[in-house]
């Protein structure tokens, strides 16, 4: 197997260096051929693992589902960020003020 | 000039973050015992080429998915909180706090994914090299994910590395290592990581016992309870020994905590351990604390009234010192600011240096009454009990699992099967009681010492807590049965053949 990957990436090289006399545009074209099948490889990798899930689909199916809720319902609805839409300076000014108001004194 | 937060929001958040943070330690300590466990059996498939233990690391694998599955991105939500609820916090210390958890989820997160593809789908694609080397990665980038949460952590308990900016009112980091590499930080990883190991380890000789149980997969679940029992000694003697490491930290950084956890108002030297109720252990709690015969622990009690000699030769300032240095340099913040918007130079760097003096002591200042110091004492005393009663039970435990293995009895011993399986809770117990330990201690500070949980909370409604607090109940519940339904289902068919 490993011997065939070789000689196909060989073929692949001797096809290039005869359409691509330039070095330059012969490495990108060896090294771009090189990079498209590696991600053809992993694409096919994903693929076939995602399709051959039994157990899997379910547990998918399961953080899909949390994660919408998380995202689209709790962070939306019920958790938006206290000091958003302020900016660096208003933080700063809001939360210093708060850390002064909020200070006991002996009399409290 | 008190502005009053509500202290029932102050406590609902606090239950709130409790719940969530309790539930996403359900899913962790699995996937990072399991991690081990699963390594271990593939790694014995590699060496020794037997498909049995390809099969046999096959099965842990799947529970492994489906605990990770359920527990994935249920940490998330703690983060939304500090943004919500905890926003003066967020603020505060987001410039330290925030690089951790970044580092998690970029780093951590981004390599435990990744490797976990190949892990799952990789089996007959990949060499077994290959896929081996998967495995241990997809284990390691979860433990180098608790690594940054254990930073995050443990910075809170003892915050270093940083310096106070009055213009920004924000704690900048000064050095990342001193953050990332605390001593603190460093035993807290250790500990919690190898108490991890000890639930995978009892989780599955817990299985596997119920295999036995039912007279099915003998040679995988004794094969299996070998494993896990070797796994597990070796993690339950090290979380032991880091325990003790974690004392003697507490005792010099919190010493608040040590006396809550021992239920100790009055202090001294050569101080007893209470087991429990009137049995003590002669001077043993001044070992514990101290690696000293005569070591001196202050009480609940001492801490407050102060007076007593630290560790480093100073004098323990008392609560009601603590306090006016704490309002001091909450004052001079205001100083610093009224200052700055005058454009008052001066005045400002005077300030600045009342400032310095005083911010080890910030959080005082928030303080209205010195009792509030104190952490409950009832839950820490029980806590800190039942971590390491059942932590010595564990030890015992996986001890009996390898001698029953050399006398061959594994096959043969039903009684011990029950008492495997009613274990797999009290780890889950175990684990559970150590955090309370650590997070009830560290009350009433979000940052010890620097920031309260009054100062560090967002002004909200009540209501809106409650109301997040009981969708966060039921969330995390249906997942918890539906894992529990699944990781069973799977259990009751077994391994692949």
């Amino acid at each position: 197997m490993f011997a065939s990957k070789v000689f196909a990436q060989c073929r692949i090289y001797a096809d290039k260096r005869l359409f691509f006399p330039d070095k330059s545009r012969f490495f990108v074209a060896t090294y771009g051929g090189y990079m498209k099948n590696t991600l053809q490889s992993i694409w096919t990798f994903y693929r076939d693992g995602f399709r051959g899930m039994q157990l899997g689909k379910t547990l998918w199916a399961l953080i899909l589902i949390k994660l919408f809720i998380l995202f689209f319902v709790l962070k939306f609805f019920f958790f938006p960020a206290f000091l958003g839409g302020k900016t660096g300076a208003e933080k700063e000014q809001y939360v210093g003020g708060e850390l002064i108001d909020r200070a006991a004194l002996p009399e409290d | 000039m008190l502005e009053s937060i509500d202290t029932s929001m102050i406590d609902w958040s606090r239950a709130q973050f409790a719940l969530t943070a309790m539930y996403h330690w359900l899913f962790v300590p699995l996937t990072l015992g399991l991690a081990v466990v699963m390594g271990l059996m593939e790694t014995l498939y590699v060496i020794t080429g037997d498909a049995f233990w390809k099969r046999t690391a096959q099965f842990w694998m799947k529970l492994f998915g489906i605990n990770f599955a359920v527990g994935v991105a249920t940490g998330l939500i703690l983060e939304f909180q500090f943004g919500t609820n905890w926003s003066n916090y967020s603020w505060f210390v987001g410039d330290i706090f925030g690089a951790p958890l970044a580092i998690e989820g970029i780093v951590a997160f981004f390599m435990e994914a990744t490797f976990i593809a190949v892990m799952f789908f990789g089996w007959n694609k990949v060499s077994r090299r290959f896929h081996l080397a998967a495995t241990w990665l997809t284990g390691l980038g979860a433990t180098f994910s608790a690594w940054w949460i254990l930073v995050a952590n443990s910075w809170m308990q003892y915050p270093v590395g940083m310096a106070f900016n009055p213009e920004t009112v924000r704690n900048e980091m000064v050095s990342f290592s001193a953050v990332a590499f605390s001593p603190v930080a460093v035993m807290k990883f250790l500990h919690t990581v190898l108490s991890c190991w000890m639930v995978g380890a009892v989780f599955v000789i817990g299985v596997s016992a119920w295999y036995l149980l039912r007279r099915r997969e003998k040679e995988l679940a004794v094969a299996s309870m070998k494993v896990a029992a070797a796994v597990g000694l070796f993690a339950a003697l090290a979380t032991a020994g880091s325990g003790d490491q974690s004392g003697v930290q507490v005792a010099r950084l919190q010493p608040m905590k040590l006396a809550a956890m021992e239920g100790l108002h009055d202090g001294g030297n050569g101080m007893p351990l209470t087991v429990v109720g009137n049995i003590q252990v002669p001077k043993m709690l001044s070992v514990l604390a101290t690696h000293s015969i005569d070591g001196y622990v202050p009480g609940i009690n001492n801490i407050l009234e102060g007076g007593y000699n630290l560790p480093d030769g100073t004098i323990a300032l008392s609560a009601a010192e603590k306090m006016q240095r704490g309002r001091q340099a909450i004052a001079a913040l205001s100083d610093f600011r009224q200052a700055r918007q005058e454009k008052d130079e001066a005045r400002m760097e005077a300030a600045r240096r009342v400032i310095d003096e005083n911010m080890p002591y910030f959080g005082y200042g928030y303080i209205k009454d010195a009792a509030d110091l104190v952490p409950n004492v009832d839950l820490m005393f029980w806590s800190f009990r039942v971590m390491v009663g059942l932590g010595s039970y564990f030890i015992a435990f996986f001890a009996l699992v390898l001698f029953l293995a050399w006398k061959r009895l594994l096959t043969q011993t039903d009684w011990f099967y029950y008492v495997a399986i009613a274990s797999i809770p009290c780890a889950y117990i175990a684990s559970q009681a150590g955090w309370i330990v650590a997070e009830v201690g560290r009350q009433p500070w979000a940052i010890q010492d620097m920031l309260p949980l009054n100062a560090a909370i967002s002004k909200l409604e009540t209501g809106s807590v409650q109301t997040t607090f009981f969708l966060f109940l039921i969330l995390f519940t249906v997942l918890l049965v539906a894992e529990i339904g699944i990781m069973l289902k799977a259990i009751q068919k077994g391994p692949e053949n």
